[in-house]
């Protein structure tokens, strides 16, 4: 063999390596957390830390009856319905005129909104909240959630929205259509695959936020996030029980993503379309 | 054949059809509200609030008090400058390494191979999951006792360290867990730049008899400018936004020796409860912020340098 | 069907004028085709017509009513666009079918108009596949049927066969002439193609920045243009335009230019009465143009001499560059037959009887 199909054979091996140590240091407290959502307290705790041992369920069971999970779990997933559906009401119409009627200054407010501190919201916000009685509310959670989201699926879907000819929009008035009813019957049809993509990451955001319902959010309407953190101050739950609480909350959003991967890889990508 | 003109109109139909004219005002009007009531008037009560002395424990009322809270931070109160240069530490550190490591990667990615989907796929974990769930994991994992990484360094011979727990470890973990966290996007991001780079230059090179290093540095970098510039400057602005990491791991501590900003401004309005001076800091990190962004803004509305 | 009328309309865009006082009477099953370059105005016409823009000033009148301030949906007219503009997302039959939908027709006359139409057309095959199934000419058709299926007062055309090749264009131009028969519906027509607006029309509209320069028939637009610039515009190859300055002598008129010294027929010369010594512009048609072989009784007063420059066989007949001397090229359409080689210096003659003469400051013809 020549020396050149050794060093074929070497920087491959090389790359695979690195590749795999790379996978490693990336998937590792995943697989952690995993097994360790299935030891038994003995096990969890037991140093070096047991690679074989019998899995139990008796942790997901902890969580589950650990009374705030599923109330928790109840109110993320309605916040994040109800945060999506108003996301889309309110935002896809204001993309659509913006976009047929092009202004400057949006860019720059929307860049913004992409960069504020929103803790520094929160500040205001939770005292207007209180003030309105929406301190603990889904409505609260929901509008901290649009504040971020409107500028976000505006500033994505502008690209969509251009490029539907405006030609199918003017078959269509004339054809005996409102302006609304084009919009609906023709227009929004042909960006789905936009709104599919910003509705995964708004997905991704929404079930993951921490801050918002940490601040406005109290026994009733606390989401995942905060009830899992509840878990770890208040020293609750032992690792077992813990890792099995952080399985959980984290499932349901890395299976969507990863069932509507095509849609958040292009989503990531960097909208290309400013 | 169905409705024609003359057929009397109902009032609902009028109503329909004013909406209909008026689209071009009726539809960005929701969206106008909402920021309208979520971001200028909660801005404006942010401005007014950071000029009083309010306590939300004490039975006092709100007083006004003009800028002695800014006084106060800038100097008297000997955490705040410590806390700006914590936000800034984190901020660059983790940004030079998630900049480093996600460009190595990425250059080792930009190639075809066998099970390139399934890399990617598990690329995306550390992104998409929920950062405080990941947050309280690598919180256990950083445990001295209990945690695992501890014995991982016994495993290759290095002593235990404290994590989180040393008021002198912290900041590099933290760093790191950043770094876990965020660098696949970094990944992605030049990846997706890389593989859009023309394939010209690099031939000409190859012609010319370039070695590997000259190619990368004069070739690769210059290519990927536009990139590199655009993702870091994104990356750093949320890198002096983060929250969720540091609030889950280390609190803060020890001894504030973790308190970001960021930090320091929930610690003063939702801990301590002085939601005056809290609400000042929010505004001088909020015109930081602002200042970044319109520097942000104006470079590149003026450098596309091709 | 309908009459349409457009009284002196004017449409600007912020400052520039689109279209400037703009008025035509279109009879109720006419075939009326605006033609011109792009720019002219004539596809801003169009759609102020349709109501997707509106005008800055006059009025439009279809079928005696004024629908100026009328929203498109509802002044009964049709368009077909010119990327055709079907719903990508519905199939054929839906696209012709919504119009129809959204006036709430039964199911079943729904079914029975499109299927109807489809056969007219020649598509019932195609009606349950989508646009992008389809190619250039069952597009263009599905447009037509959507156009068709509304029964509208009036059909709106915007270059539909533009975006066809060649000889498909040609198949459709008669096919739509076909319909039109059949249909009889008031249609105005948009096109920048000379060709299309002479074969189709029964009158065109020759527009140029914004404003109209004539209305006619097309025998008669190419017969007697109104100024210099229909004149260029309708014909190929194009008409031959000469600076010449009036003289006279002896009792005769003359358009002389360096080269050539063409006398001006009898019949004409009274119009010429006050223009002697003034500049203006000869316009001859390439097959006004005659080698001297073919000629009967050769004159000289009505010819010229020039070199040969180019020579193109079409077979049917020749088209000559010639280059008289101290002139620009001149373009003749000759006999097949013609002796004739490059090089060559011929005398060729002119029919003066059916040239025109255009005034040189605003191009508008003296005859």
């Amino acid at each position: 063999m020549s020396v050149y199909g050794l060093k074929k054979i070497t920087a491959k091996t090389f790359f695979w390596i690195a590749c795999l140590l790379s996978i490693f240091f990336f998937i590792f407290p995943f697989l952690w957390v995993v097994l360790m959502s299935l030891k038994d307290p003995e096990a969890a705790q037991s140093m070096p830390p047991k690679l074989i041992f019998s899995p139990t369920f008796d942790n997901y069971k902890q969580v589950f009856s650990a009374g705030d999970f599923l109330n928790a779990f109840k109110n993320s997933t309605v916040v994040v319905i109800l945060t999506l559906t108003a996301n889309l009401i309110v935002s896809l119409p204001a993309a659509y005129i913006i976009a047929r009627w092009r202004q400057k200054w949006l860019s720059f407010t929307i860049l913004f909104t992409q960069m504020a501190p929103w803790i520094v919201f929160l500040l205001p916000w939770y005292i207007i909240f209180k003030r309105l009685g929406l301190y603990d509310t889904y409505i609260g959670l929901v509008l901290s959630n649009l504040t971020y989201l409107i500028p976000f699926t505006v500033w994505r879907m502008l690209g969509f929205f251009e490029d539907v000819p405006k030609e199918i929009e003017e078959a269509a008035w004339l054809d005996g259509c409102t302006h609304t009813g084009a919009f609906i019957r023709m227009v929004v049809p042909l960006v789905k695959g936009g709104i599919i993509t910003v509705s995964t990451l708004a997905f991704l955001f929404t079930w993951n936020i921490f801050i918002f319902p940490l601040v406005l959010s109290g026994y009733r309407s606390k989401t995942l996030p905060v009830t899992v953190y509840n878990f770890l101050a208040d020293n609750s739950l032992d690792f077992g029980p813990l890792s099995a609480a952080a399985v959980l909350i984290t499932l349901p959003v890395i299976v969507f993503i990863l069932i509507n991967q095509k849609y958040f890889s292009r989503g990531i990508a960097l909208g290309g379309r400013k | 054949m169905g409705r024609r003109d003359g057929d009397p109109e109902s009032f609902f139909t009028r109503v329909l059809e004013t909406f209909d004219r008026n689209i071009r005002f009726l539809f960005p009007l929701p969206a106008l509200i909402i920021a309208l009531a979520l971001f200028v008037y909660p801005l404006l009560e942010l401005f007014y609030l950071s000029l009083t002395r309010w306590s939300l424990v004490s039975q006092e009322p709100r007083t006004f008090i003009g800028l002695t809270n800014f006084a106060r931070a800038f100097f008297q109160d000997e955490h705040f400058w410590r806390a700006v240069w914590l936000m800034l530490y984190f901020a660059l550190g983790a940004l030079a390494g998630q900049f480093i490591l996600g460009f190595a990667l990425a250059m080792m990615l930009n190639r075809e191979f066998r099970g390139e989907s399934v890399v990617r796929m598990l690329l995306l974990f550390p992104i998409i999951a929920t950062p405080v769930a990941m947050s309280m994991v690598w919180a256990m994992m950083l445990n001295p006792m209990m945690g695992i990484l501890n014995y991982l360094l016994a495993v290759v011979g290095l002593p235990p360290s404290d994590w989180a727990s040393s008021p002198t470890a912290v900041m590099p973990t933290l760093i790191m867990v950043d770094i876990w966290h965020w660098t696949p996007f970094m990944m992605l991001v030049l990846l997706a730049g890389l593989k859009n780079l023309p394939k010209d230059p690099y031939e000409a090179a190859m012609i010319d008899g370039a070695s590997r290093i000259q190619v990368f540095f004069k070739i690769t970098l210059p290519l990927m400018q536009p990139y590199i510039v655009l993702v870091v400057i994104l990356r750093l602005i949320h890198n002096l936004k983060v929250f969720d990491e540091i609030f889950v791991i280390s609190g803060g501590g020890p001894m504030r020796a973790s308190e970001t900003l960021n930090l320091m401004i929930y610690h003063q309005a939702f801990t301590a409860m002085n939601y005056g001076y809290a609400c000042a800091l929010g505004l001088f990190l909020l015109l930081v912020i602002l200042a970044i962004s319109l520097a942000v803004f104006r470079y590149r509305e003026r450098s596309w340098s091709y | 069907m309908a009459e349409v009328k457009i009284e002196n309309v004017r449409k600007m865009f912020g400052d520039v004028v689109a279209v400037e006082g703009f008025s035509l009477d279109i009879q109720d099953g006419e075939f009326i085709i605006l033609v011109g370059p792009s720019g002219c105005g004539k596809t801003t016409i169009l759609r102020s017509l349709a109501g997707l823009e509106t005008i800055t000033s006059g009025e439009i009148y279809i079928d005696g009513k004024a629908v100026s301030r009328v929203a498109p949906k509802k002044r009964d007219i049709a368009m077909v666009f010119q990327n055709y503009a079907l719903y990508p997302h519905m199939n054929v039959r839906n696209n012709m079918a919504f119009s129809l939908k959204l006036r709430k027709v039964p199911k079943q006359q729904i079914n029975e108009i499109v299927e109807h139409t489809a056969d007219l057309l020649g598509m019932r095959r195609l009606l349950d596949r989508k646009p992008n199934e389809l190619s250039g000419g069952q597009r263009q058709r599905v447009a037509l049927g959507r156009a068709i299926v509304r029964n509208p007062k009036v059909f709106l055309f915007d270059e539909p066969l533009s975006n066809l090749d060649a000889k498909l264009r040609i198949s459709m131009r008669a096919e739509l002439l076909s319909l039109h028969q059949r249909l009889k519906t008031t249609t105005v027509y948009v096109t920048h193609d000379q060709l299309e607006a002479m074969t189709m029309g029964d009158r065109i509209v020759v527009m140029n920045n914004g404003v109209i320069q004539q209305v006619d028939t097309p025998q008669n637009v190419y017969d007697h243009p109104a100024n210099q610039y229909v004149a260029g515009f309708i014909g190929s190859p194009a008409m031959n335009f000469i600076d010449c300055q009036i003289s006279q002598d002896q009792g005769e008129f003359y358009a002389v230019s360096p080269g050539m010294k063409l006398k001006i027929p009898k019949e004409k010369i009274f119009r010429l009465k006050d223009r002697i010594g003034q500049e203006v512009s000869l316009g001859l048609r390439p097959e006004h143009i005659i080698h001297r072989s073919l000629v009967d009784q050769y004159d000289p007063e009505f010819s010229f001499k020039g070199a040969v420059w180019v020579i193109e066989p079409l077979g049917s007949e020749k088209l000559v560059y010639i280059r008289p001397e101290n002139q620009d090229t001149l373009i003749a359409r000759l006999d097949p037959h013609v002796d004739i080689k490059l090089g060559d210096v011929a005398d060729f003659t002119v029919r003066m009887n059916l040239s025109h003469i255009f005034e040189k400051a605003d191009g508008r013809v003296i005859f």
